[in-house]
């Protein structure tokens, strides 16, 4: 058989790569191989459930892979490349050889350093399998410690708040989702979880857990029955870097997503990618993630990719969504524009005029339209007037169609 | 059999935007084209239980307020991950000032 696709990873962002290559006409063999035993799934939900468990949401119905020829390995891992031969390494035993090679590994979870904690049997979230076992494991009245108060930290404070455990967030920052947001909003949010009896310590770290008490660098001591980790997260660069392939902070590839070696690309969570006049980034994002898979499977099928869009990601946390698109502190200048419903968004523009970031958190989903728009705004390199952009009685949108 | 059902005034909803209408326990997304023409579908987006009332109308595409699917909503295809779904579309007639949608039992 002619080799073909072959994909390292059967995430969001692996799967569409798979599928922006078949739907730009790739008609070679495309094998998509996966760690885990699920059908691909989404991970977004596996920190937010609006019940008593974890949902299990596949990103493409089952019969998509093999409607669209797309064969699809679960639970296998890929063991080891080898560049000259090109081919990959299954764990089963088989060697399957690529024409392009697709490196769509993910991230896991940043451990605790040894000791860091001592007592410390934390738990992390990455899989679906770990989120059930959060929800098997605590129950309503659970004390619950959760290091870390970025997203994940956040997300599973709100939902296991609202199944009635008592939820304690240490946060080592002056202020949680300190590398995400700008203080109001994070402001909005530290509200919020007081507000439904969340416990957040921020510039505090845990020095010690005995016996179910965890002892505060604050020296405060609180009950700590199942302790989660949130710390942010590591590329899974092992395959790469094995493979001679350079990584720093994610596998190192080009504006194309194609690594050193011209044949194997990496895209998503694994990859650090060069950003247009900032230098390089690894991303962390659900829609990074699919739209760079996307960008990767349009070029290993040889087609013209379409543009990347700004990042974006979201967040929800007791019935309120927080969406921001754009990168943090690229902007010089803050405008706060506040919603009629309740909530805020924080547009940063640069010192030409154009939005670089904006963040924005509400009620429901009031947020998402005017996000959207901004996207556009940003998009199309308009210049908007900061006295409009805060302005509540000026519609985004009318800004968006008068440039 | 089949119904109208009256959903709103014709300048409830401005042009190029959407509303939310619900009818016994269903609900439904109400747009008005940039062109003035007015049409119906299912209000949640087929991937997340979304209202997509809530969404960015812009000439015949709506954007899902949360994970940005798209649709076109003349048709109720979707156009665009992690929209795969299309999204159902009812008959949509104008009486007078009254925009009126036909749902079949």
């Amino acid at each position: 058989m002619t080799p073909g696709i072959v994909i390292a990873g059967a995430g969001y962002c692996g799967v569409c790569a798979a599928r922006a290559a078949r739907e730009a006409g790739y008609d070679g063999q495309i094998t998509v191989i996966g760690d885990d035993p699920e059908w691909p799934y989404e991970r977004p939900p596996l920190s937010k459930w609006d019940g008593v468990a974890p949902r299990l949401q596949p990103i493409f119905a089952e019969d998509w892979y093999a409607g669209n020829n797309v064969d699809l390995r679960r639970g296998i891992r890929v063991t080891g490349i080898d560049r000259a031969a090109r081919t990959v390494a299954l764990g089963t035993g088989e060697v399957l050889q690529y024409a392009h090679l697709l490196l769509a590994t993910g991230a896991s979870p940043r451990r605790l350093h040894a000791n860091a904690v001592p007592g410390a049997r934390p738990s992390y979230l990455r899989s679906y399998s770990d989120a059930q076992m959060l929800a098997q494991g605590i129950s309503a009245g659970a004390d619950v410690l959760i290091i870390g108060g970025g997203f994940i930290g956040l997300e599973l404070a709100a939902t296991l708040a609202a199944r009635k455990a008592f939820v304690h967030v240490v946060e080592a920052q002056d202020r949680i989702l300190a590398r995400a947001v700008p203080s109001d909003i994070s402001k909005m949010v530290l509200d919020l979880h007081l507000d439904r009896g969340v416990t957040v310590h921020t510039g505090t770290a845990v020095d010690a857990i005995n016996n179910g008490v965890a002892f505060l660098s604050s020296g405060q001591s609180v009950r700590a029955e199942h302790v989660i980790v949130g710390i942010g997260s590591v590329p899974n660069t092992d395959l790469a870097v094995d493979a001679g392939l350079r990584a720093d902070n994610g596998i190192s590839v080009n504006e194309r997503f194609v690594t050193q070696d011209p044949d194997i690309f990496a895209a998503g969570d694994c990859c650090n990618v060069p950003i247009a006049g900032a230098g390089r980034a690894r991303f962390e994002s659900w829609q990074v993630a699919g739209d760079q898979g996307r960008f990767a499977g349009q070029v290993m099928a040889g087609a013209r990719p379409d543009p990347l869009s700004p990042p974006w990601f979201w967040s929800d946390q007791f019935g309120h969504s927080l969406q921001v698109v754009g990168q943090p502190s690229m902007g010089t200048q803050t405008v706060l524009r506040r919603l009629p419903q309740g909530g805020m968004i924080a547009i940063e523009t640069r010192a030409d005029g154009q939005i670089a970031y904006a963040a924005g958190f509400a009620p429901g989903n009031a947020v998402g339209r005017d996000i959207k728009i901004i996207q556009r705004l940003m998009d199309g390199g308009v210049v908007a007037d900061p006295t409009l952009l805060s302005d509540p009685d000026t519609p985004l949108k009318a800004i968006l169609k008068r440039r | 059999m089949s119904d109208w059902i009256d959903v709103c005034a014709t300048d409830d909803i401005e042009e190029e935007d959407v509303i939310r209408f619900d009818h016994g326990a269903r609900s439904f997304a109400i747009y008005h084209s940039p062109e003035g023409e007015f049409f119906a579908t299912d209000g949640l987006c087929t991937h997340e239980q979304v209202h997509l009332a809530d969404g960015l109308v812009m000439d015949h595409i709506i954007e899902c307020p949360k994970h940005n699917g798209q649709f076109n909503y003349t048709t109720g295809k979707a156009t665009r991950l992690p929209a795969c779904d299309h999204l159902g579309t009812y008959p949509v007639r104008v009486e007078g000032d009254r925009v009126q949608i036909q749902l079949s039992e």
